[in-house]
């Protein structure tokens, strides 16, 4: 049994540095299990004190511990061998060089005093007054640790004792002392360190960053690994102008649950009079069981509006308006679909109070008949509550049968839809607003769309490529119910791009649902290189109203009086496989007007090396128009030094929205990336009840981090650093339905 | 012009019989099996010709612009699948769709809007699912 | 454990071979062919015995050849040494015991192998070393808690 093989390093770590134990011993011939074999020059064994000594390049090995030595002696009774002068010693996790060392073979525990050691996997290394082995840990007392393979190491650890474990994914270190460049930078009682490169996502590593708003900042993780299926982050973070927040988040998985809960809590924030505890919690969890359910709840609360803004967070943006909280229970089967939930909603600033679903319970069945029919029901009740008004309420009945035939063939593809919704409302009577009791509403709904595929081939200068034709019309009929009697809980104008145009509905939910008598007609093609690679795609699609559409939402919103609606354009197209443009626009064609229009140019080398340049105009959005420009780039100055920035400029209000430059230099076991931003500082002061909403502040920033390498091969391109400024933030989100 | 109607999808002989991999309760596998009958793929559970595996589908939401207030107007909504072809005898291709839609934020129809993203997000599965048969058949090609 | 040897070699000596002959010029006496030396518990077989006395003790030097030679020997706690060699040499007035070309030697839980094996009976030390064909020497342990364990497994 010799040494196992090494596995390969992961890429971008270290070169690792020489081995200690470079020539694995030849293994010695038949050498049962537990047995220790020896080879050497000379060996005297004296019976009386059953002690063996051997001498002349001593080689032992006991199962997969491998041991070369100038002189050694073992015990026959006890097992226990003793080696003296120059000593290497590998057991396939751990190599160790040292001048001494000690075994006792019966319960496998090594000592070894004045060691050099090295990891096999990770190359991480040090020196140790003591170390002590077992069959997968190690334990080293007044003992450095580091990942730099150079004698003089960019940065060390040294402490007391270091324990690593050979199936776990952190060491521990107690009394560290964290050098840098061989001066201690900082005293650490207790902490623990990634060793392999299955850490835990996210930082790890102690962060430095200092702005006007915050100063000077400090936040340093601990990550507690307390079972296999459950681990802890503790995280403080010291804010010169705000105080000491601590941060905690708690994770467990099993076969059939999740869950992660988080606290992030500031006592007293120094900066603000007054009630100035500001803190975030959340909860997140997931319980499947039997064949058929799930259940599933995920809230974050907060303790003020600005608290996103002040302080970020991993589960909202900076510049979110509102928070979405919801537990649900769902049973899916072949056939069926039940979901009961309950959502909530918290809005940052000074908005209309939402509804909440208290609950809502919502069925779908689906049956598959034959001659390609398929019929299913919808049916949902749903009781609302305004989160402010108690007297707003209302228990909502919607019961929505359909018949659908759909055939798709390799030419062409149609599908029927004929259904009828019927829905009954339980209100609180409002006279003044107009609000019946108990209004009902029955209509049925006839959608019918056509699609047809044509291909040719073309050859444009000696390339083949494919062209693809696919024009698509959509006839839709609902006829009109007066539904001003009914409340507006869940709908509103939904906005229509190239695929909204063909939806069977312009509202939202079900409070409204519209009259049309109108025909959508549109058309993509798009062109695919030999690989079968999408080159470009141009789409456009409009509606012909045959009749006015007069159901609204409230004072004429949503009414449709023109006979056309919007010609949505889409195109997609790339210049080679380095040069992207993409761009999407709705235009007016009553006011002659571009209601909205986006436009990219893209660079893309690798992910290491991209430019983007985008332009976005939106005209009456939130009573407001929308024209910004953003720039987006990520160069490779050389193998160690990566530039990022991106700058998203708002020409409307002629102001720069956000801003962040960074500079990162990575050396093989450390990084290191210092960048500056400059970004909105939204701020809700109430005067007198009513918020502020003047020009919004910026607030400017320097970060500072220091990243240890090699440990876990942390070698993420810049690009990730960009996604946690405002635009490029990517906040996940659950698929619930 | 030189267009015609496609004939025939040239489904490659690996496509007739495909066994589909899917985590619990997923709601894309169950769209894109919808895609693959009608496509006229047929669904196994013994020895497929193909077994197509959908390891993750994740969906993720991004700041596009701000209001005046320096709130979010706009959010892109990123809808990616993570998925493998495992062929017979041939070492398994990971591949990933992505599909892009933008939605505005309105605060003052919370409820509404939430109803709104989440036909979105329907329609993206749809979008996602087409595509993935698309890229299926353009791997099986190759 | 040789200690008990120390008895063995009071106890008379036999031995018996297919033929003989002595050397009366050198003083040697000569035994050949399945040559069986017994002295209490000890026992060594060989091809070919040479006995050379000298000096006014009469002292005895046994010479034993094979391919291999073979010495054993009962030890106090009842393991039994078993020494291979190309060639013996017991050495009655010094009390050393020299075995030398591919010595083999297993006893209790060790085997070890190597070329010259010098066993001293009066300070109970072994010392074994290479020669020039098996320039090292391995010797394997079972540690006795090993053994017990594997004793009390069924």
């Amino acid at each position: 049994q010799s040494a196992q093989p090494k596995q390969p390093l992961p890429m971008g770590v270290c070169p690792l540095p020489t081995e200690l134990f470079q020539t694995p011993i030849e293994p010695i011939a038949n050498l049962p299990k537990g047995a220790i074999g020896v080879r050497s020059e000379r060996s005297d064994l004296d019976y009386r004190t059953e002690v063996a000594s051997f001498f002349g390049d001593v080689e032992v090995q006991l199962d997969n511990q491998q041991l070369r030595t100038e002189q050694a002696q073992i015990n026959q009774q006890s097992g226990a061998i003793n080696a003296s002068g120059r000593t290497r010693y590998t057991n396939g996790y751990v190599q160790v060089e040292s001048e001494n060392f000690r075994l006792n073979s019966a319960e496998n525990q090594a000592y070894i005093s004045g060691a050099q050691y090295q990891l096999v996997a990770s190359g991480a290394r040090g020196k140790a007054d003591i170390l002590s082995l077992s069959p997968q840990s190690v334990r080293l007392e007044g003992s450095t640790f580091t990942t730099c393979p150079t004698t003089d190491p960019a940065w060390q650890l040294s402490a007391r004792t270091i324990s690593l474990n050979e199936d776990e994914a952190f060491g521990e270190a107690w009394h560290a002392k964290f050098e840098l460049f061989g001066v201690p930078v900082v005293y650490i009682p207790y902490m623990s360190f990634p060793i392999t490169d299955e850490r835990k996502s996210g930082f790890l590593f102690p962060t430095v960053r200092s702005s006007q708003k915050n100063g000077f900042e400090l936040e340093v993780p601990y990550y507690i690994n307390i079972a296999p299926h459950m681990d802890a982050t503790i995280t403080p973070r010291y804010m010169a102008e705000r105080g000491l927040q601590m941060q905690g988040e708690f994770r467990f998985l099993t076969a059939s649950s999740r869950g992660q809960y988080n606290l992030a809590l500031l006592e007293n924030d120094s900066s603000r009079t007054g009630d100035n505890s500001r803190f975030l919690w959340r909860v997140e969890q997931e319980h499947t069981w039997g064949e058929n359910w799930r259940a599933y709840a995920n809230g974050t609360f907060i303790s003020d509006d600005d608290y996103l803004n002040d302080f970020g967070s991993d589960f909202a943006g900076r510049a979110d308006a509102q928070l979405y909280r919801h537990v649900q229970v769902d049973y899916l089967s072949e056939q069926w679909q039940v979901t009961l939930r309950s959502e909530d909603f918290e809005l940052l600033g000074n908005f209309r109070s939402p509804y909440r679903t208290l609950p809502q319970i919502s069925s779908y069945y689906t049956y598959t008949g034959p001659f390609g029919l398929d019929f299913d029901v919808f049916s949902e009740l749903s009781h609302f509550r305004n989160q402010e008004l108690s007297s707003d309420y209302a228990t909502r009945l919607h019961l929505e049968p359909q018949v659908r035939f759909s055939l798709e063939q390799p030419g062409f593809d149609w599908l029927a839809e004929l259904g009828y919704a019927y829905t009954y409302y339980d209100q609180n009577e409002d006279l003044d607003r107009g609000l019946q009791e108990n209004p009902s509403r029955g209509m049925m709904n006839f959608r019918w769309r056509g699609r047809l595929n044509f291909e040719r081939q073309l050859e444009i200068n000696g390339a083949s490529y494919q062209q693809t034709l696919q024009p698509q019309i959509q006839y839709l009929y609902t006829p009109y119910r007066d539904q001003a009697g009914i409340g507006i809980y869940d709908s509103t104008l939904m906005q229509d791009d190239y695929q909204g145009l063909f939806r069977a509905r312009r509202f939202s939910g079900l409070d409204r649902i519209a009259d049309a008598n109108q025909v959508a007609v549109g058309a993509s093609t798009s062109l695919f290189d030999s690989q079968a690679r999408e080159l470009a795609r141009l789409s456009l699609a409009q509606i012909y109203y045959f009749s006015d559409s007069e159901t609204q939402l409230l004072e004429q919103q949503g009414a449709i009086a023109a006979d056309r609606s919007d010609l949505a354009i889409e195109t997609r197209f790339r210049l080679n496989n380095r040069w992207y443009v993409d761009s999407a626009i709705q235009y007016d064609m009553e006011l002659n007007s571009t209601r909205k229009s986006q436009t990219s140019v893209e660079y893309r080398k690798d992910s290491k090396n991209l430019m983007q340049v985008s332009h976005r105009t939106v005209t009456s959005i939130l009573d407001d128009n929308i024209e910004q420009i953003g720039m987006l780039g990520v160069v490779e100055l050389s193998p160690r030094w990566q530039l990022a920035s991106n700058w998203y400029y708002d020409l409307h209000h002629n102001r720069t929205n956000d801003a962040l430059i960074a500079l990162q230099y990575s050396d093989c076991c450390w990084a290191m990336r210092v960048s500056a931003y400059r970004r909105i500082d939204r701020s809700f002061e109430f005067f007198n009840g009513q918020p502020v909403i003047g020009e919004p502040e910026f607030d400017t920033g320097v970060s500072f981090q220091f990243i240890i390498k090699g440990l876990g091969s942390d070698n993420q391109s810049l690009l990730d650093l960009l996604e946690q400024s405002l635009f490029g933030y990517r906040q996940p989100f659950h698929l619930s339905n | 012009c030189g267009f015609q109607l496609r004939d025939q999808y040239q489904l490659p002989p690996s496509l007739q019989q495909v066994y589909l991999q899917a985590p619990k309760f997923s709601e894309f596998a169950n769209v894109f099996e919808q895609r693959l009958s009608l496509a006229g793929v047929e669904l196994v559970d013994a020895d497929p010709g193909l077994v197509i595996a959908i390891n993750r589908d994740e969906l993720s939401r991004r700041t596009l612009s701000l209001s005046g207030s320096g709130q979010v107007a706009e959010y892109e909504l990123i809808y990616s699948v993570d998925y493998s072809i495992n062929e017979a005898n041939k070492d398994p291709v990971d591949l990933r769709i992505e599909v892009y839609r933008d939605y505005q934020d309105d605060p003052n129809f919370a409820l509404a809007k939430t109803r709104e993203r989440e036909l979105l997000v329907a329609e993206m599965r749809e979008e996602a699912a087409r595509r993935m048969l698309r890229q299926i058949l353009a791997q099986l090609a190759e | 454990a040789f200690s008990q040897g120390k008895d063995d070699f009071n106890q008379p000596i036999r031995i018996n071979a297919e033929r003989d002959w002595v050397d009366i010029a050198n003083k040697i006496v000569v035994f050949e062919r399945s040559v069986i030396i017994e002295q209490g518990s000890l026992k060594i077989t060989a091809d070919k015995l040479s006995v050379e006395r000298e000096g006014e003790a009469q002292d005895a030097v046994f010479i034993a050849e094979g391919a291999p030679a073979v010495y054993t020997q009962q030890l106090e706690d009842g393991s039994v040494i078993t020494a291979k060699a190309n060639q013996i040499i017991y050495d009655q007035a010094q009390q050393l015991l020299t075995l030398r070309g591919n010595v083999e030697v297993a006893q209790g839980n060790s085997v070890s192998r190597g070329g010259e094996m010098v066993y001293n009976f009066a300070t109970q030390q072994m010392t074994t070393r290479g020669d020039k064909d098996t320039d090292r020497v391995t010797t394997i342990y079972m540690p006795k808690q090993q053994d017990d364990k594997n004793n009390e497994q069924p």
